[in-house]
């Protein structure tokens, strides 16, 4: 059976390099325009050129984001980045437009993947992306496993890529203009304010004009009724990886450097182990995704339509967090000399946690360090964000390894 | 010139009489399945074929609206319902996906117009539409008049149709939103009337934004609805080839004035007499309108909020 590719959100160089080294055999990424997520770093052209290059000499992929539904004049300069990206053997781009969709076919080979915010929730949409000449579509959120079990049958010829875990619309992708209305800020051009996080009341009224309108729930206060909790398929994965689907999406290009490594990871075992013929699940890796920040999860739409269960009602957010990335490891001098970039202050004496691409957590006591700035070196006990450290331990470590702190709990 | 023709909703028989009467070219409905469903009445296929009969004998066209994003099971029956329509003389349908478009396209003639949902914001997504076979596009509300001034100049070859009047939906969602929310205080959603909820954000007080759910989700729409009878010389300039008038669930007095308010502003605009607004008409549809009104996005800079009265 052809393995499904584990596809990694890169909002940056740094954490491409993260992603393909915890296991993502694929990134999508986003360059300076024409892409949502407007407000990640994304790269500059001559990333891109890095970033390919990297990606193949390991004998990964990369994905470019060409998302928007770009208004006539955003359409400038179009052309001329197709042609650029198809220059420097991008893998693929994904669309979300008809016209960008022609722009790509017009003016290049590339490969071209059919967004999430095309909706794409049938087969025959799906048949109707294929019989245009694209080679995959990103189905809608919108999903049952039986939904697109039957899309997996009806149209063997095209790729078909879900999304397994992250931030998800309340509504149909593509199909959300609350943030346009309520803020100016356009959703479909990458500048989302996400309105649907916001508080609302629920009231009775708006038939006629001569309606008042009265709170439905008295004494409610105004809840998040509309917020989405975040996708999280771990539990499910090998019904998921049954369907035959070619691609496995993470979400979050705006997400850090943990998140992305941690969710990868775990994805990386259970696709390892659906792979090895006896698939067998480990509790641990839900217990490590629930060790980043970040909303409650919900299986989404697998299982058919939600209900309250994808809701996040009690807090614009609710994120949780038990534990907080420290530092990276950056380099590894020699066999007990590492250096750290920090992330999060840190002090000698505290127990933390090192996650590596494989294996269990280690427990660390980090000793004295050495503070590295430039040719000016001094030992310190706490170091603080964007310095770097040098330590010595007696721990078979690696670099890009991942130093952790476990926080407190927090009282409810 | 070439005349821009006023296509109105019409959301049981007695409204399609009278915004028939009152002077559009073109009625809108729905039928039972396959289209979001703003109104609490669908059209049986019996009234169907009504409807058809009483339209063509006035000359004037009947579309019906598929405008639904289904999944597999929701797409069953679509092909012989498309081709009941086609027998029946119905002549077009609107669409918002992709694979309904496909079902219209293998089992009928009907012509096809391309919903505001499908978001065509620029000319070669509306092109593309003209290559695959539709014959319309109604363009996204959220886009400025220049943009649909060279979309217009760019793409001849295919019919132009934009949002005129009425209410605007914002947002649609697979899930059911209210229906959740409130299975939470046990409470039981009642089904019995349309728009009877309305969704207010914690810091836009007085702004009620209606909310409606249907078997596809949830819609949410803008508290205010479009009304641009201030602009409709500089429409009409463009050379658009239908006015939408948007609302099914209208009542009968609104209808019949929001839609003979165009038809004479239209006349007056198409007359050999220089064309002159007139305030009254604005009044007139304020006074019948069951929420304060906005001009959209088409007459903003970019990056402003919507026009609003």
């Amino acid at each position: 059976m052809k393995r499904a590719e584990l596809l990694a959100p890169a909002g940056n160089m740094e954490k491409m390099k993260m992603a393909f080294h915890y296991g993502a055999d694929a990134v999508y990424l986003g360059g300076k325009v024409f892409n949502l997520r407007a407000g990640s770093h994304n790269f500059t052209e001559e990333e891109l050129i890095e970033a390919v290059q990297y990606a193949h000499s390991k004998d990964k992929t990369v994905w470019v984001t060409l998302n928007i539904i770009p208004h006539d004049h955003e359409t400038a300069g179009l052309v001329d980045y197709i042609k650029f990206l198809d220059e420097i053997k991008v893998d693929g781009v994904i669309v979300a437009d008809l016209g960008v969709f022609q722009m790509v076919q017009e003016n290049s080979n590339l490969a071209i993947s059919v967004s999430t915010q095309s909706s794409n929730t049938n087969w025959r949409s799906v048949q109707m992306w294929n019989e245009m000449g694209a080679k995959r579509v990103v189905l809608a959120r919108e999903n049952s496993l039986e939904n697109i079990a039957l899309i997996r049958e009806k149209v063997p010829g095209i790729e078909i890529e879900v999304f397994i875990h992250g931030a998800m619309c309340m509504s149909v992708s593509g199909r959300c203009l609350l943030s346009n209305y309520m803020t100016a800020r356009d959703a479909n051009r990458g500048d989302c304010a996400q309105s649907c996080r916001w508080k609302y009341s629920i009231v009775e009224g708006g038939k006629d004009n001569e309606g008042e309108y009265n709170e439905v729930l008295d004494g409610d206060e105004p809840t998040h009724i509309f917020s989405s909790k975040d996708l999280c398929t771990i539990e499910i994965i090998d019904k998921i990886l049954d369907l035959g689907v070619d691609s496995l999406k993470i979400e979050g290009r705006m997400k850090g450097i943990y998140y992305v490594s941690n969710v990868v990871r775990s994805y990386r075992e259970a696709l390892d182990s659906y792979y090895s013929g006896e698939f067998k699940y480990d509790p641990k890796w839900l217990t490590e995704l629930e060790t980043i920040s970040h909303r409650k999860y919900t299986t989404g739409f697998y299982f058919g339509q939600p209900d309250s269960e994808a809701q996040n009602y009690n807090n614009r957010n609710s994120y949780s967090q038990s534990h907080q990335l420290v530092a990276k490891v950056i380099e590894k001098v020699d066999e007990n000399t590492y250096i750290l970039a920090v992330r999060n202050r840190i002090f000698s004496g505290e127990k933390l946690e090192v996650i590596s691409n494989t294996g269990e957590p280690k427990v660390i006591t980090l000793p004295q360090m050495t503070q590295i700035k430039g040719s000016h070196e001094e030992e310190v006990e706490v170091s603080h964000p964007n310095t770097t450290v040098r330590i010595s331990l007696d721990a078979d470590i690696s670099e890009l390894d991942m130093v952790r702190r476990v926080l407190p709990e927090e009282k409810e | 010139m070439k005349r821009a023709k006023i296509n109105a909703p019409a959301g049981d028989m007695n409204k399609l009489k009278v915004a028939l009467k009152a002077g559009a070219d073109s009625v809108l409905v729905g039928g039972e399945g396959y289209n979001i469903k703003t109104t609490s009445h669908s059209f049986t296929r019996d009234e169907l074929k009504e409807a058809v009969k009483y339209t063509h004998k006035l000359n004037r066209e009947l579309w019906v609206t598929l405008d639904m994003i289904p999944t597999n099971n929701e797409l069953e029956g679509l092909d012989c319902y498309v081709e009941f329509l086609n027998e029946i003389g119905v002549d077009g349908v609107i669409v918002s996906d992709l694979g309904v478009f496909q079902v219209v396209k293998e089992y009928s003639n009907l012509k096809i117009s391309v919903s505001t949902q499908s978001s065509n914001t620029n000319w070669r997504s509306v092109k593309m539409w003209h290559k695959l076979g539709a014959k319309r596009v109604v363009l996204a509300r959220e886009i400025s008049i220049k943009n649909v001034a060279e979309i217009r100049e760019k793409v001849p070859e295919m019919e132009i149709e934009i949002h005129t009047h009425g209410a605007m939906c914002m947002a649609s969602s697979g899930r059911s939103l209210l229906s959740s929310y409130m299975s939470t205080k046990e409470v039981t959603k009642s089904d019995d009337e349309n728009w009877k909820f309305s969704i207010e954000e914690q810091t836009r007080p007085g702004e009620y934004m209606p909310v409606y759910e249907d078997e596809h989700g949830t819609h949410i729409f803008h508290s205010r609805d479009l009304c641009t009878i201030e602009y409709l010389d500089r429409i009409l300039k463009l050379g658009i080839d239908h006015l939408n008038i948007e609302g099914r669930m209208m009542g009968e007095e609104y209808l019949e004035t929001t839609v003979s308010i165009y038809r004479e502003a239209m006349e007056a605009y198409y007359s050999d007499e220089e064309y002159k607004y007139n305030p009254e008409w604005l009044t007139r549809l304020q006074k019948v309108a069951p929420r304060k009104y906005t001009a959209g996005f088409y007459f903003v800079k970019p990056g402003e909020k919507t026009k609003d009265y």
